[in-house]
């Protein structure tokens, strides 16, 4: 490890504490270990954590530690990787931090093992294939998914949408998209459109990918020429 | 490309013989065409989609209103004059046509109706008028979420591989649904790419993605996959 990161934590229990600090300190990380709030966001503002761990319900306080998370967010950013730590581990606990900005769950009680992986994880320790799991292979039959992600609208006309993105999607794709625009302009609500990517370029650093509307349906051009003709001057 | 392709074109006339000529010729050419033997129903139509044009008969002769009348009532619409009207009438003399053009017709033709003569017009007016689109500016662009087929091919206990169509890269947020999310019981994990995407075949991908949020249980999932 080139650089001494420093970890900051908040728990309202000095005992866990001091074992979260030992099983650190003995991985070369700096420590500082909090049990309130305030001393924790005190810290925060004076030195520059690499990561903070977080436990989720500091005082017995059900949901301080969410209150918590939306702090960090709210001053600094998406900048430092948070974990949280809890013994809680319903589902909507875990999802729910991940919402307001958790970058990992830790359950309690902790594994050594676990912890410093997801730390190297978060803090992109581990390069590329070096993870610190070995990957298996996955049965064909669960292996087909579908991937979501968020693009941006760049253009639309008559025939079909401009997106604009960083990542690129092959030419030949077959694209389902939903969103407030695609609602407006196909009247209907909450709708997904299929679309397949007819052309894509690379132009200012971002990938253009135009998307054709289903030619087939003349309900949903009409629908599209409706809307441009109401929206445009 | 042939400037037909995806057009569609409302004809307003009440004389069936024509409307039924007219779509022939039209069709012919791969345009969508819907017919109104009604002007009112023909205008009425207008107001829920949008052809690409519209040709309108001025010669009514069994109706209350005349092609006239339909171009007054479009004249005075928010929106109808931006939709294109081409009128047709057997009166081709230049008081007619003026008359047209004064309520913003945007093209005349001279019935009787020529399959030739009106292919030409339309050809030249679907390549001079351009595609209606509206631009985004950065910062403006709404977002929408882009659904898409892949396969995990493998997967560790913060890691899976992706082979898909889309080359990701580093740190996107991507969600995953899917027989082995359901498996795993890892509804809950949010998923984000790391280092851009490596090539694989033309046109296909491979990602790896941290899995966040894997608690012992999914964990155990993962371990016992096989």
């Amino acid at each position: 490890m080139e650089k001494e990161h420093l970890v900051l934590t908040i728990d309202d229990n000095p005992d866990f504490n001091k074992i979260l600090e030992a099983i650190l300190m003995k991985n070369k990380f700096k420590v500082v270990t909090t049990t309130n709030a305030e001393r924790f966001l005190d810290t925060l503002k004076r030195t520059s954590p690499s990561i903070c761990l977080v436990d989720l319900n500091l005082d017995k306080t059900t949901g301080e530690g969410f209150q918590l998370i939306k702090a960090i967010r709210n001053k600094r950013g998406f900048e430092i990787p948070l974990l949280v730590l809890s013994r809680r581990s319903s589902n909507e606990d875990i999802s729910y931090a991940l919402q307001v900005g958790a970058t990992d769950y830790i359950q309690k009680p902790i594994d050594e093992a676990i912890l410093l992986s997801k730390i190297s994880f978060a803090l992109n320790l581990y390069q590329d294939e070096s993870t610190k799991f070995t990957f298996k292979k996955v049965p064909e039959s669960l292996a087909s998914c579908n991937i979501t992600s968020e693009f941006e609208i760049q253009n639309i006309d008559e025939l079909g949408i401009t997106i604009i993105s960083k990542s690129l999607i092959s030419k030949g794709t077959k694209v389902e998209i939903s969103g407030e625009l695609i609602d407006n302009v196909t009247g209907k609500s909450n709708t997904t459109e299929t679309f397949y990517v007819s052309k894509n370029w690379l132009e200012d650093d971002a990938y253009h990918m135009y998307l054709d509307f289903d030619s087939g349906d003349t309900e949903l051009l009409s629908n599209v020429r409706r809307w441009l003709v109401e929206n445009t001057k | 490309m042939s400037v037909f392709k995806d057009k569609e074109i409302f004809i307003i006339d009440d004389d069936e013989s024509i409307l039924l000529l007219l779509r022939k010729i039209l069709e012919n050419k791969g345009v969508k065409v819907k017919t109104f033997n009604d002007p009112q129903e023909g205008l009425a139509s207008l107001t829920l989609g949008a052809p690409s044009l519209v040709m309108l008969d001025l010669d009514f002769s069994s109706s209350e209103v005349n092609g006239f009348d339909i171009l007054k009532v479009r004249m005075a619409d928010a929106i109808l004059p931006k939709i294109p009207f081409i009128v047709f009438s057997g009166h081709s003399g230049k008081k007619h046509i003026k008359q047209a053009i004064e309520l913003k017709a945007d093209d005349f033709i001279p019935k009787p109706i020529n399959a030739t003569v009106i292919q030409t017009k339309l050809k030249k007016f679907f390549q001079s008028e351009e595609l209606k689109s509206i631009h985004f500016e950065e910062g403006a662009r709404p977002k929408v979420k882009a659904k898409m087929k892949g396969e995990v091919s493998h997967i560790s206990e913060n890691c899976l591989q992706i082979t898909s169509q889309i080359k990701f890269t580093n740190k996107t947020r991507v969600d995953l649904d899917g027989e082995l999310v359901n498996k795993l019981e890892a509804t809950i994990c949010k998923y984000e790419t790391i280092n851009d995407a490596q090539a694989l075949d033309v046109g296909y991908y491979k990602n790896k993605v941290k899995i966040l949020g894997v608690n012992n249980k999914i964990a155990t999932n993962i371990r016992r996959l096989n």
